[in-house]
């Protein structure tokens, strides 16, 4: 209740109607422009024009000027008025006649044009005739249960329907041919074009006045039973919930968004829009109230008075004043169709934009944030509320008028600290949506400051999400905000991000050394190994390239070793340099230099023999310390031998002179067949080793890429190791016979029968003979097969070629002879490539002096 | 079809609610339907005057009774059937169990549709009241009132529904399926003349509205 919807305005005093004439009343008043007419019980009538002045305050008054004044001479008071502006006529109703006065003479038409016999009348608001100068009147007759209407033109009156109604009517209003009629018992539409009617709802005239007012296009407002106001469109439905008025209302008037009804002691105001009183004034003996164009005026026996709305937007102020939101953007939206299009959008963005800071202000965030959505609240006047939250190099100003009425949020929660948290959370969660929206257009570096510096403040984990991703962060601003809160690692990745590497790292490594407190990642360490693998600023890396490698040189060579591949290409840090760094850390050296030669494959001697030499001294170390093989040792001769075999760039004599006099032999082993010294290899692996498996594998990846003859040649020079002679060791022998019997296609058996000594039986050889002669034989098979299969192919051509010399050779009689031109008479004849055809003895002239080379007959085809 | 609900609420004192609902047929927001949901208020019934004012052209009328007061389902008859007379004449009708939710009957499955109901003990539950039988007997009466033949309206088993607008349980389902009998129909109304109402006689308006029931 009590919003401000009207203010009652005094226009015309007793005094200028009546002066101390106490026994006249008004009995009906017009208002049309600025012409107010009143009609008088002893039957004048009174024009006044209404002057509308508004004072510098804003407040509005009427002064009315008294025009002239006319008596009907009928002493019968004057019913009704109605002007019809389009006419200059005046309607006037007085002892059931309507006579036609002009508007401003208020003389009768010369031609005396009247209506009789009418109890009420009323104009047609949207009339069907469609003529301009012509207005529609419906009158209640007195004849019984009957409706007239008229046309009514300047200066005559015409009857055009007369229609009849199953009881008798009291109150009659119309739209185009729709009349809504109280009748006795009940209120009816009656369509008097095709005599349809539809029963409204029951109501008993006899005892209570019934209303009918027309509030628009084809829709009625009525009085109801029990007090209610019902809407009622001309199909009978009622589109609105009625709204609830006093038992004795007399008459109700529309002035958009609200229904003004009149009682004995009070005007109410019901807003169409949700049904509710609004506002309630205090007005005893009201008899008339009517609209007119919009202006609503109400009138005791006495004097006149006018309803002056307020504007719209000091309603709905005043409805945001008193925290009402839900009726303020009701009334709002209600406006809509009242107020031009751009200005409503301005005022309605702003009422939405107060109506969300009320919500606020209530901690009814969800309602906020939705009204701030669909106000398109500049962010920054919700960030604002927040001390220290916006940029101190924001330009930003809170609209004037305020929005609201907060100084700040200390002032909103008046200390209060869980609601103050409240609060940020949803400013937290509020600022995030919109970031990204089109809403943050413009004053992204205010949002996302005022993001940071919440998110630090509460220690929220998306402080480092918002940093690594891209933001609008103020550098000078976060980072005090940042190193106040002490979220140093929050800082250096704001440094970062602002290319400030140097002082990002420099904040990280006092982190790591302790010197300050940041407790944020526990593995900051590995994390600043990342960032200085991927950081492009070698020099960076170069500062604190030893920090990283005394705090961990295996974990921490990787800032070397595990560096972008686009970096390696172009820009390379100069392997040498890191290598001289790194000789104070031999594991660090020793990653490095496997990361060179196995991993990016680079060719340089250097690398290679200096990993093996690496590799080397490791081993021969970690085997003067301890006897038996541990498993780093195993680790790293796997490495090595691996390195010495895949490897052909390392110097091996110089590795060869390490390993000597160590019992390394197996890689002796593998130098040696580098230097392609096999005998002396495979004299280590058969004779120091006994390793007769490697030494077999040996000849195997000595020959791999190689032509079978090399392979086949290393497996001989094992064969006669294995039996050199002088050793007659048994084992060997063994050996020598499983190498033959498992490897019998890597030999030439005739060589291998000259060297296998005569003792050894057939038994002992005889899968190794086995496959030998199947071997012979089915060399000597495919041969065969070969030589067949090519002399076939060989025929084949032959064919082809003789097939491709000619095309049949037709001779007949009527053939001649190219040389003589004489016809043929025996079949022999010399055909030249060309196809032409010669006697054989024409052909051996022309050859003496020519040298065209003839065919012999034999390739002709004789026919 | 999709359905956007909850646009206006507007409420009165005479037992009555109207809701305005657009929908969208073809991705095109029409203008919006009027419900109007009354329940009855005692000492009241001089407004029952009123009510067809409300219900006058109705698409379709709902009526809902609680399944666990055989009295609520013969008030329906005597307090509302005579609202639908101003209904259009090829209104179609529904009858609706409510408040499944307290009744004990094993009819329903447990598990269908009803969320945040698993932890209520049986033991606290009444014997429903009302069965399916007398709903469609119900339904059979209002289509001999209304002088219509079962052949040319729905089927009594189709149109008789049980549900619980404290779950939320069939009540979609049931809007849904008199959204689709009804919808065509105003579709087809509104291109031939004026714009229609559709009407919901309502037991419990309240607790309707709040079910947020429509999607």
């Amino acid at each position: 209740m009590s919003v401000k919807a009207f203010k009652l305005v005094s226009a015309v005093e007793r005094e200028m109607l009546m002066g101390d004439k106490n026994y006249i009343n008004i009995e009906c008043i017009e208002c049309c422009g600025k012409n107010l007419y009143i009609g008088t019980n002893d039957c004048f009538i009174y024009h006044f024009l209404l002057d509308e002045k508004v004072s510098t305050a804003g407040k509005i008054t009427f002064a009315a000027t008294k025009q002239l004044h006319k008596y009907l001479g009928l002493k019968k008071p004057v019913s009704e008025l109605k002007a019809a502006s389009a006419l200059t006529r005046l309607l006037v109703l007085c002892d059931n006649t309507i006579t036609l006065v002009n508007m401003i003479n208020l003389e009768p038409v010369p031609t005396g044009a009247r209506i009789k016999g009418a109890v009420t009348f009323t104009l047609n608001e949207n009339p069907v005739s469609g003529d301009p100068f012509c207005v529609e009147v419906c009158i209640i007759s007195v004849k019984r249960r009957t409706i007239q209407m008229f046309m009514v033109f300047e200066d005559r009156v015409q009857i055009v329907k007369e229609v009849f109604t199953p009881e008798q009517p009291c109150a009659v209003a119309v739209d185009g041919y729709y009349l809504c009629l109280a009748l006795t018992t009940q209120y009816i539409i009656l369509n008097y074009n095709t005599g349809v009617s539809q029963d409204l709802f029951p109501y008993c005239s006899d005892e209570k006045r019934p209303i009918v007012k027309r509030i628009g296009r084809q829709e009625f407002l009525l009085a109801g039973p029990g007090g209610l106001g019902m809407f009622a469109t001309v199909d009978g439905i009622s589109q609105r919930a009625p709204v609830h008025w006093s038992e004795n209302v007399i008459g109700a008037a529309l002035c958009f968004p609200y229904v003004v009804a009149l009682d004995d002691e009070f005007i109410t105001v019901h807003s169409m829009l949700d049904q509710q009183q609004k506002q309630t004034l205090p007005f005893k003996e009201g008899h008339i109230l009517q609209d007119f164009e919009g202006k609503v005026i109400v009138a005791t026996n006495k004097g006149v008075y006018i309803l002056v709305p307020l504007p719209l937007e000091k309603q709905i102020q005043d409805l945001l004043a008193s925290h009402r939101v839900e009726e303020a953007l009701v009334l709002a939206k209600g406006a809509r169709r009242n107020i031009p299009k751009e200005k409503f959008q301005v005022m309605y963005k702003r009422i939405l934009q107060q109506a969300g800071f009320i919500q606020f202000a209530q901690l009814q965030f969800l309602e906020a944030k939705e009204l701030f959505r669909s106000g398109q609240l500049d962010v920054r006047e919700l960030i604002s509320l927040y001390p220290f939250l916006l940029p101190t190099s924001s330009s930003f100003i809170r609209s004037h008028p305020p929005l609201h009425e907060y100084a700040d949020l200390n002032q909103l929660t008046q200390g209060d600290q869980e609601k103050m948290t409240k609060c940020k959370r949803f400013l937290m969660s509020y600022l995030n949506e919109v970031r990204s929206t089109e809403v943050a257009n413009g004053y992204k570096e205010d949002i996302d400051t005022a993001l940071l510096k919440l998110y630090a403040e509460a220690n929220h984990e998306s402080l480092l999400d918002l940093l690594v991703s891209e933001n609008f962060c103020l550098l000078t601003d976060s980072a005090a905000w940042l190193e106040k809160h002490k979220k140093y690692f929050a800082l250096g990745l704001l440094y970062h991000y602002n290319g400030q590497d140097a002082a990002a790292l420099q904040l990280w490594v006092k982190i790591v050394d302790g010197d300050i407190q940041d407790s944020t990642r526990s593995d900051l360490y590995d994390y600043i190994v990342d960032f200085l693998t991927f950081c492009p600023d070698q020099e960076l890396v170069w500062k604190y390239s030893e920090w990283i490698l005394q705090k961990n040189e295996e974990v921490g060579v990787q800032i070397f070793t595990k560096r972008p591949l686009e970096e390696q290409e172009k820009n390379n840090i100069n392997p040498d340099d890191i290598i001289s760094c790194l000789n104070k850390y031999p594991k660090a050296r020793v990653k490095y230099l496997e990361h060179l030669v196995l991993e990016r494959k680079i060719q340089k001697e250097k690398y290679h023999t200096h990993l093996a030499v690496l590799y080397l001294e490791t081993i021969l170390q970690l085997k003067s310390v301890t006897t038996d093989n541990c498993t780093e040792t195993t680790e790293l001769l796997l490495k090595l031998r691996s390195l010495l075999q895949k490897s052909d760039l390392y110097r091996i004599r110089f590795i060869l002179d390490k390993i000597q006099g160590t019992d390394l032999h197996m890689e002796s082993a593998i130098l040696y067949g580098k230097l392609e010294e096999h005998e002396k290899a495979l004299h280590i692996l058969v004779h120091e080793l006994k390793d007769f498996h490697a030494a077999e594998e040996y000849c195997m990846w000595n020959s791999e890429n190689r032509d079978s003859q090399y392979r086949r040649r290393l497996f001989h020079l094992l064969l006669s190791v294995y039996l050199t002679p002088g050793t007659s060791d048994c084992a060997l022998v063994m050996a020598a016979v499983d190498l033959l019997n498992n490897h019998a296609a890597e030999f030439d058996a005739g060589l291998v029968l000259q060297v296998v000594p005569d003792s050894w039986s057939v038994q002992l050889l005889s899968p190794f003979l086995a496959g030998a002669v199947r071997q012979s034989i089915h060399t000597k098979r495919m041969t065969q097969v070969a030589l067949g299969l090519a002399q076939a192919e060989n025929l084949i051509y032959k064919h082809e070629k003789v097939k491709q010399k000619g095309a049949p050779i037709l001779l007949s009689d009527k053939k001649v002879c190219q040389v003589c031109q004489n016809p043929f008479c025996e079949p022999v004849f010399v055909r030249y490539p060309n196809g032409s055809m010669a006697h054989t003895h024409c052909a051996a002239n022309r050859h003496l002096n020519s040298n065209v080379t003839h065919h012999s007959p034999s390739s002709s085809n004789q026919t | 079809m999709h359905f956007h609900l909850h646009c206006f609420i507007q409420t009165c004192e005479i037992g009555l609610k109207l809701l305005k609902l657009s929908y969208l047929v073809n991705d095109v927001f029409s203008s919006p339907l009027t419900f109007a949901v009354f329940k009855p208020l005692p000492g009241r019934e001089q407004f029952h005057g009123l009510g067809s004012m409300y219900c006058r052209g109705a698409a379709a009328v709902i009526l809902t009774y609680d399944v666990n007061s055989l009295q609520s389902l013969t008030e329906l008859e005597e307090r509302f059937l005579a609202l639908t007379d101003s209904a259009s004449a090829d209104c179609i009708f529904a009858i609706v169990g409510n408040k499944v939710d307290l009744s004990d009957d094993c009819s329903l499955a447990p598990d269908e549709n009803r969320p945040g109901k698993s932890g209520a003990s049986c033991g606290s539950k009444v014997r429903k009241q009302v069965r399916a039988e007398d709903a469609i007997a119900l339904y059979k009466k209002i289509l001999k009132y209304k002088m219509l033949d079962e052949k040319d309206v729905p089927a009594a088993e189709k149109m008789c529904f049980e549900t619980s607008a404290k779950t939320g349980y069939k009540v979609d389902y049931l809007f849904e399926t008199v959204f689709d009998m009804v919808v065509p129909i105003i579709v087809r109304q509104k291109a031939e003349g004026p714009p229609q109402t559709v009407d919901i006689t309502d037991y419990k308006p309240a607790k309707r509205t709040k079910s947020g029931c429509c999607a």
